[in-house]
């Protein structure tokens, strides 16, 4: 069963090897090559799948428990975001930097995490809830977009010094899509802090206990909201919203991967790391 | 005729007075920087306090668990902690100042709901369809398009509108016919449903959840107790239940609990995500520790009375214990006899412990004597039979929080008025066919958004082509 889904995760990391390269090297040029990139990326996130379900089966819960699982579905949605910006604009230049994000968060999953945390385990007790099922897929679906919309404002942060090596969209393209990823992230986002405040009240009886996590992730929630809220409202547009974005997702990852021990360095009250 | 009072000009002036003040009071509040001053404010001060331990509400009605609450405090923070405590630092979120400011927001909230009202009524019951020709050119999406006779160009400009779903209303006047269209009228109610539910949210963080409560519950399997906060409710647990994988890994840990309330008993596996919740109080599993059974016969085989610390006589005492290898205290009143038991299992024997015992005399500890004893085989003091079966006592939190369900319908309300807000903006359109042969034409969303230039633009578009086909 592990050799199955060994099998299935590497031909999807290699096809999303493939489909960077193609998007990178020639599809810019060649709308042949770009087909053959997004079927590539198409490839990817069916063996991905495969080797997510294939996982499920054999582990007998959702794959969405460990953190090894979760960033596997984090690849997925950024995969999906790929194929939705490309359906969208059509704009090769942006997705061929999201793919690159997609394969440096597959190679972080596959060499970054110890093989031992990569190993099909029972779910152990705390983590045995629908609500947490709910609340990793959510937070997923969110961070794909957000991760679409953190590259598009990094190119548009960055569109003067890239435009000497590639072809980039217009300034008014990069913001559109950009706030198409907030857009789509958002209502995400927002369920996954109402999911997870269900589960630690199943699981703690307490919907909100003040750790860094959880605050962490309030403030990227709040990111976005101020993202929206200034462009609807106020009609900010281009500089403060591409970093508003990039913002949010590096809060994203500060959470991910430094709450727990931040919030132990700092002698915070946790009640849980996970 | 009307009387004139002498104090008649005084109470004018004061009634000024207090109108003037009452409209700044009502332009403060309904101020949108306040509004923005406040989040700032709270978030830092909810901020602050996650970086020092909260005392628990429920601890001021239990003087023992707030000395061993402070006790900890200040083995942490040590000479700072009076001061600490001085500034409020460990109850910042029950501060006199934090309500406060969520009271402030409230009236913020209230005031701006209700400055956005008549606006609403007006956009959404009764909207001004003829507007002046200065108008048109106002608005930031507004064209200006060459159109066929009259009726037939209010002919196709109908037909186009209702087929991108417009709700249309028609003025006929001296200056032409002026038209007026919107869509996405749910939108329009999105800031009104965000607003509600943010007040609902602070209602709930104001009021309701000062009344929530917590309490940790520990019971020895068949033990029963009465909750601190709600005396009529008794919770009683058996014994845990640990699932283990073949590995010898915890699968699941369980304990049967019941809750007896108003004569009712309900009973549930509880386990971790799975609480039992009764009246709205919920019993969650937190932990497990080792427990000893112990029973007393006398030469006689007769069942004798024991104590188990400070509790009450029972025939049966069960020891809880912090650790395997501390001790508790247990003593048989009818033989004076006074005892500190501890035991440790031993893995991979089931059944078998070794349990030291330590005679109290007088205050007095003497000499641990330590046996291996099979569970329920007896072991003979001072001609007492003692039997010890080890167990498991679980630590059950009872907790109630009435401001769980209405936090969280208020958090999906403010979901679905900010999805509405920012997905569905409230999209309208003006529109006149003068009598000299033009289509005025000007549209905006609610705020400014994007995607409202590309659908104007591909309207403006639609009609032109179609103005110059004659709808064909």
């Amino acid at each position: 069963m592990e050799a199955l889904e060994g099998l299935f995760l590497g031909l999807s990391a290699l096809a999303l090897l493939a489909g960077v390269a193609t998007s990178f090297l020639l599809a810019g040029e060649n709308e042949r090559w770009a087909w053959v990139s997004t079927f590539a990326v198409g490839i990817s996130l069916v063996a991905l799948l495969g080797g997510l379900v294939e996982r499920g089966l054999w582990g007998g819960y959702w794959p969405l428990a460990s953190p090894y699982e979760f960033v596997l579905v984090c690849v997925g949605t950024l995969l999906l975001a790929y194929l939705a910006m490309i359906g969208q604009s059509g704009t090769r230049t942006v997705g061929a930097a999201l793919l690159l994000l997609a394969l440096m968060v597959m190679g972080y999953a596959r060499l970054g995490i110890p093989a031992v945390a990569q190993m099909v385990r029972p779910l152990p007790p705390a983590l045995d809830s629908l609500w947490l099922q709910l609340h990793a897929g959510t937070l997923a679906m969110a961070y794909g977009a957000f991760g679409a919309a953190a590259v598009t404002g990094l190119l548009y942060l960055m569109r003067g010094w890239l435009s000497r090596w590639a072809a980039l969209p217009s300034g008014e393209v990069l913001e559109e899509l950009g706030q198409w990823g907030v857009v789509l992230g958002f209502p995400w986002m927002t369920l996954a802090m109402i999911t997870g405040a269900i589960w630690a009240q199943m699981a703690w009886g307490s919907y909100w206990n003040w750790e860094p996590k959880e605050i962490l992730a309030l403030a990227t929630w709040l990111i976005y909201l101020l993202y929206l809220h200034a462009r609807v409202v106020r009609g900010w547009r281009g500089r403060p919203l591409a970093i508003l974005a990039v913002l949010g997702v590096i809060l994203a990852v500060v959470n991910y991967f430094w709450a727990g021990g931040l919030a132990r360095s700092a002698g915070l009250e946790v009640l849980r790391v996970y | 005729m009307v009387k004139d009072y002498p104090w008649g000009d005084t109470m004018r002036r004061w009634m000024g007075r207090i109108r003037h003040l009452g409209r700044k009071l009502w332009r403060f509040f309904g101020d949108m920087r306040l509004a923005v001053i406040l989040f700032i404010a709270i978030a830092l001060f909810s901020l602050l306090g996650t970086f020092f331990p909260q005392q628990p509400p429920e601890l001021a009605a239990d003087a023992a668990a707030s000395a061993g609450w402070w006790a900890a405090v200040q083995a942490r923070y040590g000479p700072l902690s009076r001061l600490y405590a001085a500034l409020g630092l460990f109850t910042l979120h029950d501060a006199v100042l934090l309500k406060f400011l969520l009271v402030g927001l409230l009236l913020n909230t209230a005031v701006c709901t209700a400055n956005r009202l008549p606006a609403l009524r007006r956009a959404l019951v009764s909207p001004q369809v003829a507007r002046p020709e200065a108008f048109f050119s106002v608005l930031k999406h507004n064209a200006q398009i060459s159109v066929p006779p009259r009726q037939q160009a209010v002919n196709i400009l109908t037909n186009i509108l209702r087929r991108h779903r417009y709700r249309l209303l028609w003025r006929e006047g001296d200056e032409g016919v002026a038209l007026h269209a919107s869509r996405n009228h749910i939108g329009a109610l999105g800031t009104q449903i965000t607003h509600w539910s943010l007040t609902l949210l602070v209602v709930n963080l104001v009021w309701m959840y000062p009344l929530a409560w917590r309490e940790e519950i520990t019971l020895g399997p068949g033990q029963t107790r009465a909750l601190r906060h709600r005396s009529t409710v008794q919770v009683r647990a058996e014994r845990l239940v640990i699932e283990r994988l073949p590995d010898g890994v915890p699968r699941q840990y369980r304990a049967p609990v019941t809750v007896l309330a108003d004569g009712i008993a309900t009973t549930q596996d509880v386990w971790l995500n799975r609480p039992l919740v009764v009246q709205g109080i919920g019993c969650y599993l937190a932990s497990y520790g080792p427990a000893l059974r112990v029973t007393a016969t006398d030469a006689t085989g007769r069942r004798l009375q024991m104590v188990a610390g400070n509790g009450s006589p029972d025939e049966e005492a069960i020891l809880l214990f912090q650790e395997e290898g501390s001790y508790r205290e247990v003593s048989i009143p009818s033989s004076k006899l006074s005892l500190q038991v501890s035991y440790t299992s031993d893995e991979g024997s089931a059944g078998l412990s070794t349990v030291s015992i330590r005679p109290v005399q007088e205050g007095r500890v003497g000499p641990a004597v330590s046996k291996w004893v099979v569970a329920g085989e007896a072991l003979v003091w001072e001609g007492i039979a003692l039997t010890f079966v080890p167990t498991d006592y679980v630590v059950l939190l009872a907790v109630y929080d009435p401001s769980f369900i209405t936090v969280i319908s208020s958090a999906l309300g403010l979901m679905v008025g900010l999805m509405l807000s920012f997905y569905l903006p409230h999209q309208r359109l003006w529109a006149r066919v003068t009598p000299d042969g033009r289509l005025l034409l000007a549209g905006m969303a609610e705020g400014d958004w994007l995607g409202f230039d590309r659908h104007f633009a591909r309207l403006v578009a639609i009609i032109r082509e179609e103005m110059a086909h004659g709808g064909a």
